[in-house]
């Protein structure tokens, strides 16, 4: 099968500026999102993993420039989105769509569950009368397990489950292409977290999607994705396919992150990974492989340099001088 | 075996006295549309060394049960019925001033899901440990400043004679639990009650912590009551496991025991729905439908609306609780087991870990 | 009685106002004051501005005390305090409310503009707020009076000019604390202008909030338009006001020894501005669960 690729991220920046200052070297910046560069083909999900502060959440709202990145190349469909004006910008709205962690925040309060799936629907499908427009948000709600009854109830009526049906329903209101998926299960209970888990796979197969798919929760990004992404500090550490990433992790940063988890199994107890210390703060990042700080192995060459993301084996990327 | 009375399960076969012994509490919260029992009749011991973790989802008491034993309860809501042992001594008879004098923070304390909410933001770290061992040993200033520096140590706080004098803002989220785990230490009390202490922090800081509890625990002898929605921290940590549902406790048992036989549909489903690090299915396994809302809950057993195993009896009356092996489960499904001649686990009859609901 | 659809967040809040014993009572009194303001003609016994003379004299009937004829007496010019307190009401409150108008109008649709765009357009009309709020009111209203010829026109865009401030830094605070939430994100992630995302998303979640401001900002009014009034500057005679009735007691003779021109109009002031904060700060706990 040939596969068409549909996102290319290239070089990506997002600097957030923290202190203001009329000369550029006193001016104060968090380096969110570093470099980043990766593709993403049809019809494939990619799992961006890492801890708080890497630089995920900015990354997928970047990508859709929510945030408005600072240098870099965002190709969709083989064009360059970051020559869109804001016109175009809104009309890419329709391919590119973006689900949130909570749901509770992310739908207005004041408005029905009809008038929430509408909207998009309200900004893109000018030619539909309303009656079609409701028959969409009912079939919308029956693609994601609701029935159509629930339309003029309010967000605040339902469980946390039923409202990222919701807010899932909303999202593929326009049949998007790419769906940026970011912590959208990590708020929910566990019995309901697998309930939406089996919702987005059945959506991607039903409406040839493709997901960037953000997390912290490093079993549901293995269960999800077929390619993962693990950044730290705003930089990519490591990306390889699902499957290679967790048989045989090459980044010491990625191996670690994989032998902290809990092993789910009470007998294999005792048998955790620690990694010392603490994600250093974005302000003051190492100079070098911002991993050097925690890093077991890391010597002094880490420190002062940042090594390159090296292709190791096919579609399997480290950037480690000692892989 | 017999099917025990309305107190789930027998306490574990063990010779220790236990430190900290609930028997048959209740609390119920007033809401808008009425009084609802939040935890309905549970009981459960917990010894010296052992950690036993209360797992559950939202709204299934787990919360509450630790807070109604710190007697923490918001104002709507009551402890109706019930004891609560520390020391041999009901806690629940005694004033509150009792209570917060010679219990809470000396033979019991509790470390928080987020610390940045339970530490005084106004204050600096060493002055809130200070407080507490003055306020309970009667210490010197002088000499609660070098426990508290002490204290700090121990929980890995890095070079700790400057973290002292920080405010909570000024560390990490995980440096900020270690204060919270160091405040709850300073007075070396017997139990410590952890209410999802990792669940707002990141994987790597999750395991630091997990290990500093487990060396803790070992060095002060401490039991830990560990509640959290996450099976797989239990299954890292715990020596005993109790499985509420809708406020009551549902299944209890040793760990390995519950991991490994589930008897109840209930925690079948929830080991199953896991996402596991080998699983190569599309679909995971799930439990239909939602936990029911406290003002909602069906009749008979609260879980038969969302089981695959529900007989007629499920929903006209709530089961009592069997004990099989080591664990002891509130499901008709094991009603003859308990009953029956054989010792032992009766799987065959119950339903298996493999055939939960696909899709 | 079903003011509200059912299970929407005003229903619950109203719900939980009635359940507010000292509020209910405040609507209450307001509505009293807005009921007699409304039917003043048919309440009050005479005219506001019906000059009285002393029986069979052509001398007027000045400083009457209480009587059957004048139920609360006469004041300086021998005008009927009763009819003109029941009229001042009138007065009072249109003056109020429409000042508070004026300055919910002005002080919301800034209050956006500035949260919503943020950067150059908030520096500029943050300025500009700066500015109004170090305005010296009273000295401002005096040399209008001075120039102009002093109107109640005048006394509402003026109350309405420098009370607006107020709305519209609230009105920008919880424009800012909704633009961060998620459902405004994700407006804009599915394609909607900033007008939709300002008019749809925002306005109706900061409404709350307003509404607490427009009872106390209506209060707020009523006192000013009487501390005005009262100094001369305000609602001119012979147009009642409560604030221009307490004019006559500037003079110590009607402070010490004739309380029937003073007390009651001072009373029904103070009566209906602590209603309405009764309603302010009703509306505020109805809005706001949590507390």
């Amino acid at each position: 099968m040939d596969k068409e690729l549909l996102l290319q991220v290239k070089n990506l920046n997002k600097f957030f500026l923290l202190k203001k200052s009329l000369r550029e070297k006193n001016r104060v910046y968090v380096k969110a999102v570093h470099n980043v560069s990766f593709d993403v083909y049809r019809g494939e999900t990619l799992g961006i993993v890492g801890e708080s502060g890497c630089g995920k959440s900015t990354l997928g709202r970047s990508i859709l420039r929510l945030y408005e990145p600072t240098s870099g190349d965002i190709i969709f469909n083989n064009e360059n989105i970051m020559a869109y004006d804001a016109t175009r910008l809104r009309a890419l709205r329709e391919d590119m769509q973006y689900i949130f962690q909570d749901p509770y925040s992310s739908m207005n309060p004041k408005m029905t569950i009809r008038d929430i799936i509408m909207e998009p629907l309200d900004n893109f499908r000018k030619e539909m009368n309303v009656k079609a427009k409701e028959d969409r948000v009912a079939e919308l709600l029956e693609i994601v397990g609701l029935s159509r009854d629930v339309m003029n109830r309010y967000p605040h009526e339902f469980s946390g489950g039923q409202r990222q049906r919701i807010v899932i329903a909303r999202g593929i209101a326009l049949n998007p292409q790419l769906l940026i998926c970011d912590e959208s299960v990590s708020a929910l209970d566990v019995s309901v977290q697998a309930q939406i888990i089996n919702l987005l796979q059945e959506l991607k197969k039903r409406l040839n999607l493709t997901y960037l798919f953000i997390s912290h929760d490093l079993r549901v990004v293995k269960f999800i994705s077929d390619k993962i992404m693990v950044l730290y500090l705003g930089e990519i550490m490591e990306i390889a396919s699902s499957d290679d990433l967790f048989a045989a992790p090459r980044h010491p940063y990625t191996k670690s992150l994989i032998g902290s988890i809990s092993s789910g199994d009470p007998r294999a107890k005792h048998t955790r990974v620690i990694l010392e210390g603490e994600i250093p703060n974005p302000m003051n990042a190492p100079k070098g492989c911002p991993f050097s700080t925690r890093c077991p192995i890391a010597t002094e060459k880490c420190r002062v340099e940042k090594p390159a993301l090296v292709e190791l084996e096919p579609d399997h990327f480290a950037s480690c001088f000692y892989v | 075996m017999k099917p025990s009375n309305t107190t789930p399960g027998s306490p574990l076969p063990s010779n220790k006295k236990p430190l900290l012994q609930v028997k048959d509490l209740s609390v119920k919260f007033r809401t808008e549309e009425g009084m609802f029992f939040a935890v309905e009749h549970i009981s459960f011991d917990l010894e010296e060394q052992k950690t036993l973790a209360i797992v559950g989802e939202s709204g299934s008491g787990k919360s509450v049960t630790s807070l109604a034993i710190m007697q923490l309860l918001a104002e709507n809501g009551k402890i109706t019925s019930g004891e609560i042992f520390i020391d041999d001594e009901d806690i629940l008879k005694l004033s509150q001033r009792q209570v917060q004098h010679s219990i809470l923070g000396k033979k019991i304390s509790m470390i928080f899901q987020e610390p940045m909410t339970a530490l005084n933001p106004i204050l600096k770290v060493g002055e809130q440990i200070m407080e507490t061992i003055i306020e309970h040993q009667g210490a010197s200033r002088k000499e609660a400043y070098a426990i508290a520096l002490d204290t700090l140590k121990q929980v890995g706080i890095p070079s700790p004679e400057q973290r002292i004098k920080q405010y909570p803002h000024e560390l990490s989220g995980g440096m900020r639990q270690r204060v919270m785990i160091a405040m709850g230490l300073v007075t070396k009390p017997k139990i410590m009650i952890a209410d999802e202490p990792t669940t707002a922090l990141d994987v790597t800081i999750e395991a630091q912590i997990l290990n500093l509890l487990e060396n803790l625990k070992e060095t002060y002898k401490t039991a830990i009551l560990f509640v959290t929605h996450d099976l797989n921290v239990v299954a890292d940590i715990a020596d005993d496991v109790i499985v509420m549902y809708c406020g009551e406790i549902i299944e209890k048992g040793p760990v390995a025991d519950i991991f490994e036989t589930p008897r109840h549909p209930y925690t079948i489903g929830l080991l199953a729905t896991m996402p596991s690090l080998d699983n190569d299915n599309d679909i995971l396994p799930t439990i239909r439908g939602v936990v029911p809302n406290i003002t909602k809950r069906p009749t008979g057993c609260y879980f038969h609306p969302r089981c695959d195993h529900a007989m007629p009896q499920c929903a006209q009356r709530s089961p009592a609780v069997f004990q099989v092996g080591q664990q002891a489960v509130k499901c008709f499904l094991y009603e003859q087991d308990a009953l029956g001649v054989q010792d032992g686990p009766g799987v065959q009859d119950g339903p298996g870990a493999g055939e939960v609901n696909h899709g | 009685m079903t003011l509200f659809k059912k299970n929407s967040f005003y229903d619950f809040a109203y719900k939980r106002f009635k359940k507010n014993k000292l509020a209910v009572i405040g609507a209450a009194v307001t509505l009293l004051f807005v009921v007699m303001a409304i039917f003043a003609p048919l309440i009050a016994p005479y005219e506001p501005s019906e000059f009285f003379f002393v029986e069979g004299q052509n001398v007027y009937n000045k400083y009457a005390p209480p009587s059957d004829g004048h139920l609360l007496g006469t004041d300086s010019l021998g005008r009927d305090v009763f009819s003109r307190l029941i009229y001042g009401a009138r007065v009072t409150m249109m003056v109020a409310l429409l000042a508070v108008s004026i300055s919910t109008v002005i002080g919301t649709f800034i209050g956006l503009i500035t949260g919503y765009f943020g950067k150059l357009v908030d520096a500029i009309f943050m300025r500009i707020v700066d500015i109004v709020i170090s305005f010296p009111v009273l000295f401002l209203l005096i040399s209008i009076s001075t120039i102009m010829k002093p109107s109640i026109w005048i006394v509402i865009f003026a109350i309405g000019f420098v009370s607006w401030t107020s709305t519209a830094r609230l009105v920008r605070g919880e424009v800012l604390r909704v633009k961060q939430l998620d459902y405004i994100v994700a407006a804009n992630a599915c394609g909607s202008s900033s007008l939709k995302i300002i008019l749809k998303h925002i306005l109706p979640n900061i409404l709350a909030p307003i509404m607490v401001q427009i009872t106390i900002g209506t209060a707020q009014a009523i006192l000013m338009e009487a501390s005005l009034s009262f100094l001369g500057v305000g609602v001119q005679q012979p147009t009642p006001s409560w604030g221009n009735m307490l004019m006559d007691a500037q003079k110590l003779l009607v402070l010490r020894d004739m309380p029937w021109i003073w007390i009651p109009p001072g009373i029904v002031n103070l009566l209906l501005v602590l209603a309405i904060y009764f309603v302010g700060d009703g509306l505020r706990d109805a809005f706001d669960p949590k507390q």
